[in-house]
């Protein structure tokens, strides 16, 4: 059904439509998470050097 | 201007964006949720296209959010050239990848609905090949800023090449009207109005809407990224200036 006759080309875009926010969702939150966890990790160790 | 002066500071820019940010993306899930339901339930088969209209309602949006990331990159790109604004070169960065992601849908969904309806994936008209070229600029400019270490820099040069490439955006607009050409002639953003009913235009600008709330989603969320990238980078550059500065001083005992 999803494929029978033109239907093919509709759930190829959806899917493709799907599948490409997905990544640009998972990068950013990850990008995020990766940064803040490298900042967290200076801003203790300037903490750290300051005492 | 006053909030754009405001947002200059970029740690009030993340403190606003972070009391934003769930609210546009709670946005964007209602709109895609209504969008979607009223796309594959509500929306009537086109009496020429049959069910394949129902890939407008993801091309078109991506078509429009892809010229719409660029002329904000062109708005950042003066911000940053005659303003120096901190954050515009910060906003023109984080659209690019998302221009492309957009600009990637469009052509793609638009190959999709083109081999049903036209009988093929490509022809190289003038809307079409505009848009590819709108594509590889994206591309080009997310290279530009990656090859150029010196983000000073790489800001000027990508701004003054984000300027000259917005040439391309109304050329993509009146492409259909000065060519002859395959893809038809606009039938939303008009003059004289839609020449689309309204059961297929009402989903359609739900599914933009959708679009758009999504993009100023994960364009805030990726100027936040960026704003802790320069932070991280400012860090380690002061860390080695002070380690360089240690082995001199050691070096000169």
């Amino acid at each position: 059904m999803l494929f029978d006759g033109h239907n093919g080309f509709i759930t190829i875009s959806y899917a493709a439509t799907l599948i490409v926010f997905l990544i640009a969702i998972l990068w950013v939150i990850f990008d995020g998470k990766k940064l803040k966890s490298a900042l967290k990790v200076i801003s203790k160790d300037e903490a750290n050097n300051g005492n | 201007m006053g909030l754009v002066s405001r947002l200059a500071n970029p740690t009030r820019f993340l403190s606003y964006s972070g009391k934003l940010l769930p609210f546009v993306i709670g946005l964007a899930i209602i709109f895609t949720a209504i969008g979607l339901y009223m796309a594959f339930f509500v929306a009537p088969e086109d009496y020429q296209q049959g069910q394949t209209v129902r890939i407008m309602f993801v091309h078109v949006p991506s078509a429009w959010l892809a010229m719409f990331c660029y002329s904000l990159m062109a708005a950042s790109a003066i911000g940053t050239l005659v303003w120096k604004h901190p954050l515009a070169d910060v906003s023109a960065k984080a659209a690019a990848p998302l221009g492309a992601m957009f600009t990637f849908l469009a052509l793609l969904t638009g190959s999709l609905w083109g081999k049903p309806m036209w009988g093929t994936w490509w022809v190289w008209d003038a809307r079409l090949t505009s848009v590819l070229v709108l594509f590889l600029m994206y591309l080009g400019l997310i290279m530009l800023w990656n090859t150029i270490e010196e983000p000073a820099k790489a800001a000027k040069a990508t701004a003054v090449l984000i300027l000259v490439g917005f040439i391309n955006i109304p050329i993509i607009k009146f492409s259909v009207d000065w060519w002859n050409t395959l893809h038809q002639p606009a039938s939303v953003l008009r003059l004289d109005g839609p020449t689309i009913h309204s059961s297929i235009l009402t989903p359609l600008i739900i599914m933009a809407l959708a679009f758009t709330f999504a993009f100023i989603a994960l364009h805030l969320k990726a100027m936040r990224n960026e704003v802790y990238r320069r932070r991280l980078r400012a860090y380690q550059a002061r860390h080695a200036f002070g380690s360089e500065e240690t082995n001199a001083a050691q070096a000169a005992e």
